[in-house]
Order: C-alpha cells, then sequence, then structure tokens
C-alpha cells in the first residue's frame, strides 16, 4: 500500500476521535477568538445595534491613549513582581516544609490556604485589614505602636505594591505547592553522592537541587504569568483600577472599555494585544527552557 | 533550619494573637473622639406642607383573566435585600389576586449595568426575554433607544403624569430609536432621590452651629468643613469635614461631579444645531475643580486614604457628604448606626438633615439631579403579556397601599403625590427631600448616558488624583465626553 494512502486511511480512522473535540473547540474557542479579532476592527456597544467596521482605528487609539499605556506599565510591572515574588518565596517555603514532621506538614496544609480563597473573601479581607484611616487594622496597631498610619490600597504610590503584595500572597501555596513535588521527585540517591563527596548544604542546593527543580520552575513561571497577566478579580475588588490610574491593568481595562464604557470594539483590541504580548512571553520562555533542557 | 522554622512561626502566631488581642481590647480612636458628643439633640421638626395634592384615584382598565395561565417575567437590576423583599412581597399580592397572570420576579444582582441590559437585549432577541424590567434610568435609556420598550399607553401615561410629584415625571422620558422622547419608564419599584448635600447635626453642634444650617455658598461651606475636619498629632486625618467622590467605581465619580457643576451653573451636555455640545472645558469646570482641589489638597478637609461616602458618614468619620443620595444613606444609618440616627421610640430619623446643593456665590440658584430607578415593559413581549405587565404597573401606580408597602417600611421614598405626606414621608427628612427636589432634573442627558458617565468618570479620577493638570483635563474631559456623544447623532 502506499504512504498517501495510509495517512488518508489512519486520518479517515481517527477522524471520528478528533471531530468531537475539534467541534467543540471550534464552537467554544476559534468562533470567539475569531470573533474578538474581528471585533477589534470595529466600533460596537455590545447593543442590538450592529458593529461598525472601522479598520485598524481601535490599534493606533490604543497607543496614543495615556490609560491604557498606563495599564501596559502597571501589568508588567505587577507581572514582573509577582512573577519573581511568588516564585522565591515559594521556593523558600517549599524548601522550609520538605521534610518529614508533623509542623512541616501542618505548614505545607496551612500555605494553600490563600491560595484556594476566593479573590472575594481574600480580597476583602485585606481591604478590612488594610482600611483606609483609623478603622483599619493595620492602621490602628501602628498608631498604638505610634508609627505613622497610611491610606494602603487609596495612596497612589502605595496602592500597586499593595496590590502586588496581595497577589503574592495568593500565589506563594501554589508555587511552594508545585515545587515542593518538584522537591519530592528528584531522587535521594543524587543528594547521598552529594555528601559522600563532601558537598555542603549549600552547594547541594544550588549544584544539584535548583537545577533539577528547572522544569517545574518553568512550568510555575508560565502559570503565574498568564494567572498574573490577565489579573482582574483582585485588582476590581481592592481598588477598581484607582486611585487615578495607579492598579490599572490591561485585564481590567478590557472590562472597564466593554462593560462600563460601551466600547467593545476598543475592548477587544486591547485584549488582542495584551493576548499577543503574553504568547510572544511565554513563547520565549519557552525557547529559553529548551536551551537548558540539553542539560 | 527546623528549628528556625519553628521559631519564624511562633513569632508570626504570637505577633498575630498580640495584634488581635491589642485590637479588641483598645476601643477606636475615633470612637472616643466622636462619643463625647452624643449630648440631647432636639431636632425641630417643622411640618412643611407642600403645594403637592392628592390627586382622585384613577381606574386602570379591566383586562379579561386569560383562560391559559401565562407568566411574566419581570428582571430587576442590582440586589438590595431589603428592596427585593417587599418587591417580592407586592409581586406575591399580585399573584394572589390574579392566579392566571403570575409574576416571576428575578434579581440579577451580579451584573453591571451594560451586561444587565446586554443580557435584555441578547435574550429577547432569543425569543427569552423579560417582559418587564428595573434598572437605573442611566440604563434604561440604552434600552429605550435600542427599541426594546415598549412606550406606556395612554391611561398609564396619564396616571403617572397626574400621580408623580414633578420634576421626577421627567425620568420616565427617553429618547426612542428615532430620537424623539416618549414615555417608555415608570417610576421604578425602588424608591427615588435627589443628589443633595447630608450634613451631620451632631457635629454641628459641637462647633455651635444651628442643626439646621445650610451653607450658602462654596465659601460658607468649605470654612465649615474645615472647622469639621479633625486630625491627630501626626496630621492625620481622623475625622473629615467633607467628603467628595474621587475614586471608586468611574460613572459615580461622574455622578457626584454633575450636580456640583450645575450648581456652579454648567450644563454638561447638550443638543444645539444638530451638533452635541459641553461648557465643561470652561470657568465653571474650573471653578469647580478647584473645589475638589481646595477640599483635597489646599485645606486638606477630605483625602482618598480615608473612609468616606456612606459608610463613614454613618460610623461618624465624616461629617458632611457631597452630593449623595439620601435613600442610600437611610439605608447606611439604618445598617450600621441606627440607634444614633433613629429614635427606636417614634421611628423618626434624627441626628442630620438634608441641604441643597450649594452654589459658588450667594447671587445663584442650588441645581442638582435627580435619582431614580425605572421600570420599562419589553416592546417583544406578546400583546398579551405586555398588556398585563401595564396592568400591573397601573395597579402599582392607583394602589396606595401596594405604594406604601413597597416604599414605607424600608424607609425609601418614593415622588407619588398620594404618599409624599403620609406617614413616615411625614417626618422632616423626607419634607427635606421634596423641597430640594424641585431644584432637581433628569440625569438622562443622552441616550447613552451609561457609558458617558464611565468616560467622564475616569478622565475626572485622574484629574483629581493630579495624573492631569486641571486644563489639560478639562480638555480631556471635553474631548472625551464630546467623542462619547457623537456616539449618537443628535436630534435638535
Amino acid at each position: 500500500m502506499k504512504k498517501s494512502s495510509i495517512i488518508k486511511n489512519d486520518f479517515l480512522k481517527s477522524l471520528p476521535y478528533l471531530l468531537p473535540p475539534l467541534i467543540l473547540y471550534t464552537i467554544f474557542y476559534f468562533y470567539p477568538l475569531a470573533m474578538n479579532i474581528y471585533l477589534s476592527f470595529t466600533r460596537w456597544n455590545l447593543t442590538k445595534r450592529p458593529p461598525t467596521w472601522v479598520g485598524p482605528e481601535n490599534y493606533f487609539r490604543m497607543f496614543s491613549d495615556p490609560v491604557f499605556q498606563k495599564a501596559l506599565l502597571n501589568t508588567l510591572i505587577f507581572v514582573v513582581s509577582v512573577v519573581s515574588g511568588s516564585l522565591l518565596l515559594g521556593l523558600l517555603l517549599a524548601i522550609s516544609v520538605n521534610r518529614q514532621t508533623k509542623l512541616a506538614s501542618i505548614t505545607r496544609s496551612l500555605m494553600l490556604i490563600p491560595y484556594i480563597l476566593p479573590d472575594i473573601a481574600a480580597a476583602s479581607m485585606w481591604l478590612i485589614i488594610f482600611g483606609p484611616g483609623p478603622s483599619g487594622y493595620a492602621n490602628h496597631i501602628l498608631s498604638l505602636l505610634g508609627l505613622p498610619t497610611y491610606s494602603w490600597f487609596y495612596d497612589p504610590n502605595l496602592a500597586l505594591p499593595m496590590v502586588i503584595l496581595y497577589s503574592i500572597w495568593k500565589n506563594v501555596g501554589f508555587c511552594a505547592l508545585v515545587i515542593y513535588a518538584g522537591l519530592r521527585s528528584i531522587p535521594k540517591d543524587y543528594i547521598d553522592a552529594a555528601r559522600v563527596d563532601g558537598a555542603s548544604d549549600w552547594q547541594i542546593y544550588f549544584k544539584i537541587i535548583i537545577p533539577l527543580l528547572r522544569p517545574i520552575m518553568i512550568f510555575s513561571l508560565a502559570s503565574i504569568i498568564m494567572m498574573s497577566w490577565f489579573v482582574f478579580s483582585s485588582v476590581y475588588i481592592l481598588t477598581k483600577g484607582g486611585p487615578g490610574t495607579a492598579t490599572m491593568m490591561l485585564g481590567l481595562l478590557v472590562y472597564l472599555e466593554a462593560f462600563e464604557k460601551g466600547r467593545a470594539g476598543y475592548a477587544a483590541a486591547i485584549a488582542v494585544f495584551s493576548t499577543l504580548l503574553v504568547i510572544g512571553i511565554i513563547v520565549l520562555q519557552m525557547r529559553w527552557y529548551r536551551g537548558y533542557e540539553k542539560y | 533550619m527546623n528549628q528556625n522554622l519553628i521559631t519564624v512561626l511562633a513569632v508570626v502566631l504570637t505577633a498575630i494573637i498580640v495584634g488581635a488581642a491589642v485590637y479588641v481590647l483598645a476601643p477606636a480612636k475615633t470612637v472616643t473622639e466622636t462619643a463625647t458628643v452624643t449630648k440631647t439633640v432636639t431636632t425641630t421638626v417643622t411640618q412643611t406642607q407642600t403645594s403637592t395634592v392628592t390627586p382622585l384615584p384613577v381606574a386602570c382598565p379591566v383586562l379579561p383573566e386569560p383562560s391559559e395561565p401565562i407568566t411574566l417575567k419581570f428582571w430587576k437590576w442590582q440586589s438590595l435585600t431589603i428592596v427585593d423583599n417587599q418587591i417580592q412581597r407586592v409581586i406575591d399580592m399580585w399573584n394572589q389576586l390574579h392566579p392566571n397572570v403570575k409574576i416571576e420576579f428575578t434579581v440579577m444582582g451580579e451584573l453591571s449595568t451594560v451586561e444587565f441590559t446586554m443580557k435584555v437585549e441578547q435574550m429577547t432577541d432569543a425569543g427569552q426575554g423579560p417582559d418587564i424590567v428595573m434598572i437605573d434610568e442611566l440604563s434604561l435609556a440604552d434600552l429605550a433607544y435600542d427599541g426594546y420598550l415598549a412606550e406606556l399607553p395612554d391611561y398609564l401615561q396619564e396616571i403617572v403624569k397626574k400621580n408623580i410629584v414633578e420634576p421626577f415625571d421627567q425620568i420616565t422620558y427617553f429618547w426612542g430609536p428615532d430620537g424623539v422622547k416618549r414615555m417608555y419608564g415608570f417610576p421604578g419599584l425602588r424608591g427615588a432621590s435627589v443628589k443633595v448635600l447630608i450634613v451631620n447635626d451632631y457635629m454641628l453642634q459641637e462647633i455651635g452651629y444651628p442643626t439646621n444650617w445650610c451653607p450658602k455658598d462654596w465659601n460658607e461651606l468649605i470654612d465649615v468643613a474645615k472647622r469639621l475636619t479633625k486630625y491627630d498629632d501626626q496630621g492625620n486625618l481622623v475625622r473629615s469635614g467633607l467628603f467628595v467622590r474621587v475614586s471608586g467605581h468611574i460613572g459615580g465619580i461622574f455622578d457626584k461631579f454633575g450636580p456640583i457643576f450645575l450648581a456652579a451653573g454648567g450644563r454638561i451636555l447638550w443638543c444645539e444645531n444638530g451638533q452635541w455640545k459641553t461648557d465643561v472645558n470652561s470657568n465653571i469646570g474650573r471653578t469647580v475643580l478647584q473645589l475638589y482641589y481646595d477640599v483635597l489638597y489646599t485645606h486638606h478637609i477630605y483625602d482618598p486614604g480615608f473612609p468616606g461616602d456612606t459608610a463613614a458618614f454613618a460610623q461618624e468619620l465624616v461629617a458632611m457628604l457631597l452630593p449623595r443620595e439620601p435613600t442610600e444613606v437611610l439605608n447606611a444609618l439604618l445598617a450600621l448606626n441606627p440607634e444614633r440616627f433613629r429614635d427606636p421610640q417614634t421611628g423618626q430619623f434624627k441626628g442630620f438633615h438634608f441641604c441643597p446643593i450649594p452654589p459658588p456665590s450667594q447671587n445663584m440658584s442650588s441645581r442638582t439631579w435627580l435619582d431614580m430607578h425605572v421600570v420599562g415593559v419589553n416592546a417583544y413581549s406578546p400583546p398579551e403579556r405586555q398588556q398585563w405587565a401595564f396592568a400591573f404597573l397601573c395597579w402599582v401606580a392607583i394602589n396606595k397601599d401596594v405604594k406604601l408597602t413597597l416604599f414605607n417600611e424600608i424607609g425609601m421614598w418614593a415622588p407619588w403625590r398620594d404618599i409624599v405626606n403620609e406617614p413616615p414621608f411625614d417626618q422632616l427628612i423626607f419634607q427635606q427631600i421634596l423641597e430640594i427636589a424641585k431644584t432637581g432634573e433628569s440625569r438622562v442627558i443622552h441616550p447613552r448616558s451609561g457609558s458617558l458617565f464611565a468616560t467622564g468618570g475616569e478622565v475626572l479620577s485622574r484629574i483629581y488624583l493630579k495624573e492631569l493638570s486641571i486644563e489639560d483635563g478639562l480638555r480631556e474631559l471635553e474631548k472625551a465626553l464630546l467623542e462619547a456623544a457623537n456616539e449618537v447623532p443628535c436630534v435638535s
């Protein structure tokens, strides 16, 4: 039998298996994606009146819109800070709990609590703790200690660091758990062999454990980048992008443009741009990872 | 390392426990400061019988009960338990009277206004839309302009015109798809309001002012606000004399700017010779923004990091709110500090009063925005269901008991002539609302007012926080408002 007919035969045989997911993907993924790209070239206010084709106007507008620029900058700062903070603290936490004691076991369970808490509950709790003026717990304790109080989420200079801090607190448990799983999968023989060769604890961590954790770190990195790039609910609850535009993020801007201002076309353009940007970052990251795979 | 971990955890846990204990044991600073002003305060209730007269009840047309049961779908935007329960009670009353015309009430509390209107339109297109909708007037304007609302039948228009207190009748008219204004709206079952200045009487007494004081102009407002403001030893605000809205929901920021701008003599948006016009980029705009800057920066009367709005007013962290809707404040007072602001014996509200929005100078008049959620009937509902939907609204309109069930028990005021002078609305505060409402006008300044407010609010928030200078900000505000307004052609 010819090679091409074998391929054709295989394809026909696999079609019934491929078709259901393909149809579902087309309806629920490719079609909305294509619609979003189409909408990004239109002006539409989400109502019955049909979208008007405006060409690349929304994309040109994006780059002259100071709020978009601020949101892009804020998102980049947010992603870099949350990713590095969550991974670093997650690594330290994972190493700390990587032992067979009762306390370590309790800590492993506790560290996941912020991650599994819904944003509405966790963010509301933060709003109460870091409430403005004398009514907030944090400010109350600071004032009892004779220290100055802060406006936390309402101060244009503090709001973004506070949102970053919240997100690190929220994600660190997830990173720690993933890294902990990676730590558990490292064969003990490698470490024992290093010890026999006279390696110190630090050398074992930096020369053996951390390099072997790289694949798991890359996975955590990609997950946290995606989670933080499209951050919405926590920022919406904590600051609504304010004060001013101090905590405006791309995800929130898309929502506000579409569902508050009724500019669905412009919101779609921002969504397309920001998706392409994050895809670019993930591709670069994968290439970087492939470079290390040969390790 | 294990030992270190235990030590760190122990320190953190101890800090949390000690912190919580200190917080629980130590009374809050502001509470001690405000506790000293719980002197006897007698609020003189002056009855101002206004010119509103109770009209004769008008009969609604009697429809033959359908032989087959029909169900009317009633969708309400925004969840407010106390209101929703009362509406459900009224619907239960209707359902008992008309067993073959059941109303099914659904509250969509989780949706934004745009999401709600979008859902109404999409579900209607799919043949599953609601028959009756209730939402704020800015969003109902979208539904009317998109052709989803049926004009009220003549008999109902007559009843509304005769029974509603002016100028609230303005809020029942909306632009249709052809750009012509018609009566598409019926006064909402949630209460109406007017944006006013709200003042804490206890704090006024503290500085030796009478409890019926209202500022005549902005100088007097700022002067009193400065006296009412308190700071701690480090200069931190512990009580704000005047709250102005500078952050939060962007549409709300513009909504609170509007009345101050109107009182300063502005128009915001109008249609002239087929063109949308705005006067925000003017001396009036500069004057209004200077007022915000004076409150925030020149006199440090309020700062964005301090508690604000109705909750802070109820907790007596803020002495005055400019501007706010009385109904919202009443809810907060009843929820957070009822013993301080309501006499448990008489049920009369006390300790605060409402003032008109002060103009910049005494030779100017006060103006403000009215506020009312509105009910509409779906233009695409089958004729029979539409008729019954209007019949339901008519039943509400002419039935005093129904209105008192809706508004009385929840302290919500509504501009129906036959109830505005009935208990509890004969109280001073409700009579003040009635009086101040005379200076009010509709917020529906454009068929797409909701998106216009959001667009304007975003620019304003950047001006207030000094991301933009006043001059650049006003230019941007003008540009943004006109761009949003021009989405719809203006019909002079």
